[in-house]
Formats: structure tokens, sequence, C-alpha cells
């Protein structure tokens, strides 16, 4: 039995290119031309896998996926796109995406993502799979963060503001200079919008990172 | 000022004793105009000088009708008397006063009753009185001129000009004042003056007074009055702090109205330019990543397929020649698709303002060496598009400041929500700080434009900086109820 492909991209000539692509290994159920109707279309084809354009008129191909996660889990989607942008692909990817295609190597890629997704595992465009890989992986490099996303230097500091000490002793103490005790300062401030040193110590003694 | 002026005086203006002279007579109009006419000329002068003659004499009649009075008693009277006629009409009516007023009292005081001089002390005695009653009239005279010229003087000027007592409260006021806020000096004299001022503006404005009252020799105050028909006015006050032994403020201030809002009409301007500009971005960047990246990636297809179904298998050399074709649609994808992220940023359209502002300070922490982290809190999943672009341009734009302007080595980009009802996107840097009271004049367009920006879509701007101790720039937004 011949998979079942969906094809949306409000580019006529592009489905064309894509049908000639595709229809001599898998069975085209349907294209269209709008996330609207790729939504409509899943309902009723219930496709395998869906291959989608990610710019598209009335609702983009991200926002289509968005919805269409949680009512079509089986359907796996397939994201082509005219200019390869490693951003893009990592929030695809970050959405649960299967797949990322650059439309001008779909020809020799497009195949082998769809035979790779079906069989369960995730296609990345070799041209932009370093770059997407490496954003994928920086996401929780910083595990060091707490619930308010304070780094532990930022910990550190605000313990001592806490405790009542001024920029300069905290800077001897840190052997750090008063400007990057600044801004460690600015940075509490910023991510607990706590301004005042009273705020703080509670905010500490909360935490606890003093204990009163 | 001139009616305060003149009602203090008790001065009854001239037109209303030509208008009741006799209008039942029937040679009334003969009157009247015999009157018009001699008001104008010696005449009326004439006239005056007699009736001020038969005034004195009727207060000295009345004197003598009184038991036990003295003549040096009478004598001060009639040179108050003088004094009031020098100021209500002149000093030549002042003078024929004075003179009734000394020949009456040489007539009936010196002993013994008569018109007779009996010593030379009663003829310097006389002469004295005499002298005294001109030059007191002359004075009087004097200064009713000056204070006219005066009240013509602050009348004339276009700017308004008052008096203030030392609270701040009106004692007088020009016409200026009155034609520019409606209220009448009576008006603005019997209230407290803060009650005119606009509640926003009464706290700095009671401030400029205690700075006078302080020691100040003088103060600016820029503050809304109302006006009587409800509009606010904008005047911006010089305070001239009172003289010595004195008890009043002088104030004069310019009606700053039409600039004010000339100039909100002008930011209202640059706001609407910089939307337009960023939609024009927008649709030129759609057009280049919809149409020609489109029809490129479809150039980039058909090579593929003539590569792998052409009907007869490729020569070798061909097939190089495709790949060569290919790999310059590639690069000129690239070039379309950093030419059109750097006129807009797309990403936005299909990834959240959080996502978009991380991947903004992984690609700056690669661009400039200076690591930028991102940091999140109660963001909510729902951002208005205007908002997030506007918030990400002025991420763009305070990072690309902190790269030039700051020697930073490291920045941080906070995103915060406050209950869902407000958005505060934080920049910090721990680079060399500036004094942000005195740069903002001089900051040039990379702060004006974030405040633009900030102001466009109903946020504030607030940036904490001092020398030597890192800037932090904080925006807050307002999230409408969606």
């Amino acid at each position: 039995m011949r998979h079942r492909i969906i094809l949306a991209d409000d580019h006529e000539i592009i489905l064309d290119g894509l049908r000639r692509i595709l229809e001599p290994e898998f069975d085209i159920v349907g294209t269209c031309a709008d996330g609207r109707a790729l939504l409509t279309a899943l309902e009723s084809l219930k496709p395998e896998v869906a291959v989608v354009d990610i710019s598209m008129p009335l609702l983009n191909g991200m926002d289509a996926f968005r919805s269409a996660k949680s009512t079509h889990p089986r359907t796996r989607f397939i994201f082509l796109t005219g200019s390869p942008d490693a951003s893009l692909a990592t929030q695809a990817f970050r959405l649960g995406a299967a797949g990322y295609v650059v439309k001008q190597s779909a020809a020799e890629e497009l195949v082998a993502a769809i035979h790779e997704v079906l069989a369960g595992r995730v296609y990345i465009a070799p041209r932009i799979a370093n770059e997407v890989l490496q954003n994928l992986m920086s996401q929780p490099a910083d595990s060091s963060k707490d619930g308010s996303g304070l780094t532990s230097r930022e910990r550190e500091v605000l313990q001592l503001l806490a405790e009542g000490k001024i920029v300069k002793e905290i800077s001897a103490i840190l052997h750090v200079s008063p400007r990057t005790v600044e801004f460690h300062k600015n940075n509490i401030v910023a991510k607990t919008g706590l301004h005042t040193t009273a705020e703080l110590a509670r905010y500490a003694v909360r935490n606890g990172l003093v204990s009163n | 000022m001139r009616r305060v002026f003149n009602s203090w005086l008790g001065f009854v203006p001239s037109p209303s004793l030509a208008r009741s002279a006799g209008p039942a007579e029937p040679n009334s109009r003969l009157v009247s105009a015999w009157l018009r006419r001699a008001r104008q000329g010696m005449g009326w002068r004439i006239l005056r000088s007699l009736i001020s003659a038969g005034f004195m004499g009727a207060i000295l009649a009345g004197c003598l009708t009184l038991p036990n009075i003295d003549h040096a008693t009478v004598a001060l009277l009639m040179v108050a008397a003088t004094g009031g006629l020098a100021m209500v009409w002149g000093w030549v009516e002042a003078l024929a006063g004075a003179i009734t007023g000394a020949v009456g009292l040489a007539y009936f005081f010196l002993p013994p009753a008569g018109l007779r001089i009996a010593s030379p002390e009663h003829v310097v005695a006389l002469a004295a009185f005499l002298l005294i009653a001109i030059a007191i009239g002359q004075l009087a005279d004097h200064s009713k001129r000056l204070l006219a010229q005066r009240d013509k003087l602050l009348n004339l000027s276009p700017d308004p000009l008052c008096i203030r007592d030392l609270n701040g409260n009106f004692r007088s006021a020009n016409d200026a004042i009155v034609n520019i806020l409606g209220w009448s000096e009576q008006e603005l004299c019997s209230r407290p003056f803060l009650e005119f001022v606009h509640p926003e503006d009464r706290a700095h404005t009671q401030a400029a007074y205690d700075e006078i009252a302080r020691g100040r020799s003088a103060a600016n105050v820029e503050n809304r009055y109302r006006t009587k028909d409800g509009r606010w006015c904008w005047l911006n006050w010089t305070l001239a702090a009172p003289a010595a032994g004195e008890s009043q403020i002088s104030a004069a201030a310019r009606d700053v109205t039409e600039e004010k809002l000339a100039r909100e009409k002008l930011r209202d301007l640059a706001a609407q330019l910089m939307t337009a500009q960023e939609e024009e971005r927008r649709r030129i960047a759609r057009e280049l990543h919809d149409d020609v990246t489109q029809r490129l990636a479809n150039v980039g297809i058909e090579l593929g397929l003539l590569k792998r179904t052409g009907s007869q298998p490729l020569a070798g050399e061909s097939h190089d020649v495709i790949d060569g074709l290919q790999a310059q649609i590639f690069e000129l994808s690239d070039d379309l698709r950093s030419l059109s992220h750097s006129l807009h940023p797309s990403v936005l359209e299909y990834a959240d303002l959080p996502a978009t502002l991380e991947m903004y300070c992984r690609k700056f922490t690669e661009q400039h060496g200076i690591p930028a982290s991102f940091t999140t809190r109660e963001v909510p999943d729902e951002i208005p598009r205007l908002i997030a672009v506007a918030l990400f341009r002025i991420a763009q734009e305070s990072l690309h400041n902190v790269a030039v302007h700051s020697g930073a080595t490291a920045a941080s980009v906070v995103l915060a929500g406050q209950d869902r009802t407000s958005l505060s996107l934080f920049i910090i840097d721990n680079g060399k700080g500036f004094d942000a009271g005195k740069s903002k004049a001089s900051s040039g367009l990379g702060l004006l434009s974030i405040e633009e920006r900030a102001r466009n879509i109903g946020g504030s701007v607030i940036i904490d900086s001092t020398l030597e101790a890192g800037t932090r720039l904080t925006v807050k937004v307002p999230l409408g109820e969606a």
C-alpha cells in the first residue's frame, strides 16, 4: 500500500513540482493553498504525512501545525521552506515537527525525508542541520538557573544584597569589578521584578538563600 | 488691571458724569454737547478746578462747625484732601483746592477774625501750608500717572504678566491673562491659584514657589491652566522673587500651548512614519519571501528533477553544470533571506517573541562576541503583533547601542510579564554607563527611536544608568485585555 501524503503550498508551480517529485512513490491524497484548507483536509483525509510550506495565507504553516498537533497527532509534519532559516527550523522542531526540508533541494531530499519520517525518525535539511542542532542543544545549557531564571552567580549576589552588603563590599567578596556586581544586580531586579533591598531580602529568605 | 486700580481710588469714570448731566432739561442736548467739548479742553479743567475749590471750602466750613478743632488738624485734613484731588483729577485741580484752603485758613484762623495778616510767622506758616499742599498734590498726581502708565504697559503686553502674593495667589493680572484664560481678573484674584492649575502640575508648580520662598531669586515653571471654557492652556512662567521689603512675586508667562500641540503633532507624525515604514518594510520583505524566493525555489526543484528524471541519463558534464546552478540558487536564496530578514523580522510571524528574542541574542553573541543571555518570566502566550514587533526592534536597537557605545563585556535581555496586564523588556549591560539625565538630550536617534517605538504601543521607557555601573533600560508596555 502506498503512503498517503498531503501537500500544502500557496504557489501552484511549487505544488506542481512537488507532485512530480512525489507521485512515483507516494499517494498524493490532496493539495491545499492555505493553512485553513489544510486543517479541513487533515480532518477528512487523515494523511500520514503533511508536507507544509511555512508562509501561507489565512493561516501560516507553523500555526496550522500548532492547532493540528493535538487534533491529528498521527499526521506527521514536514516543513518545506523557500528560505532556509535555522531559527525557524529550530522553532519548528521545538513544536514537534518531524522534518524540515529546503524547497530548492526538494527533488533530491524530499522523498528520502518522507521515508525517514514514516519510519518514525526526524529529517533535518543537511544545509542547516548543524545550526539547528546547536540551537536545540544550547537551550537547557544554563542548568544552574532556578525557577526565576537567576543564575548561580546572581543568587550569590542576591544573598549578599539581602544581607545588607553594598556593591563595593560584594565586589570585594566575590573578587569581581563593581560594574559586574551592578550588572548582576540589574539582572536580579529585572528577573525578580523586585526593587528595594527589603523586597530582595524577603525574596531571599523565601527561597532559602538567607536564614532570616 | 485698570478697573481694580480705579475702584481702589473710588474714581467714577468721567463718561458717567456726562451722562448724568440733566438729560431731562429741554436744552439738555446743548448742555451735553458743551460738556463734551469742555471735557476735551481747558473749560473742563477750569470747571473741575472750581469744583475742587468748592470742595475744599465745604470741608473747611464743615470743620468750623465742629467745636474745639485746632487749626493743625484742619491743615492736615486740607493737605490730605489736596492729595486726593491730585490723584483723582490732577495737579491743577489740587492747586485750586489748596489755594482755597489756604485763603480760608488764613481768613478764619488768624486772630482776630478777618482777612488781616498779624505777624511774619503766620505768613511763613501759610506759605508752608501752600507749598506742602502743592508738593503732595504733585506727588500724588505723578504716582497716579505712573500707575496708569504701568497698567497701560502691562496690558499692552501680549504675554501674561501678573503680581502674586508669596503663596502664588493672584493679586492682579494683565489683560493678556484675562484674554488667554477667559477668567476675569476678579475671578483669578478671589480663588487659590492652584485651583486653576492642572492637578498633575500642582506639585511642581508649588515646588517653584517654595524655591522662591526659600530665597531663590527666580524660578521657572511650566504648567497647564484651566481656561474658563474648560480647555487646558500651557504656560511657561518666569517668577521673580519679591524686592527687599516687599511681599509680592512678579510673574511673566509665555503661552506655549500651540508649541506643545505642534510638538505633540510632530511626535504623532514621527510615530505614524515609523509605523508606515515598518509596514512598508514588512510588505517588501513578504514580497521577497513569498514571491521571489518561491520562484527561485521552483527553479531549484525543476533543476533537481531534470537531474533525476531526464529521459536520457545526463552526461557527467551536464550534471556538474546543474549542480553549479543549484548552488547559485541556494546562494541567492540565502542572500534574499538575510535581505528580507533585515527588512522585517519575519520570524515573528511564525515564532513568538521569546523565541525570536532568544535567537536574536544568540546571533548577537556570535556577531559581537558579547555574551547576551535571554531570560523570560511569566510571559503571556499571546502578545499582539504590533507590540511584539516594537519590542523586538527596541531590543535590536538597544543591543546595537550596547555593542557600539557601552564597552560592555556582557549583556542580558529579560522579558517579564506582570499579571497578564503588562509586559516589561529589560536590556542590561555591564558597560561604562552614562549619566541618564544628561545624555538624554544628546543621545541622538538611538534612544529617541526607542522612546518613540515604546510610546507608539503605549509603553514607557526608563533608563537606569550611572557612570561605571552599567545600564538598565526598561520598557514597560500595558497589555490590553485579550
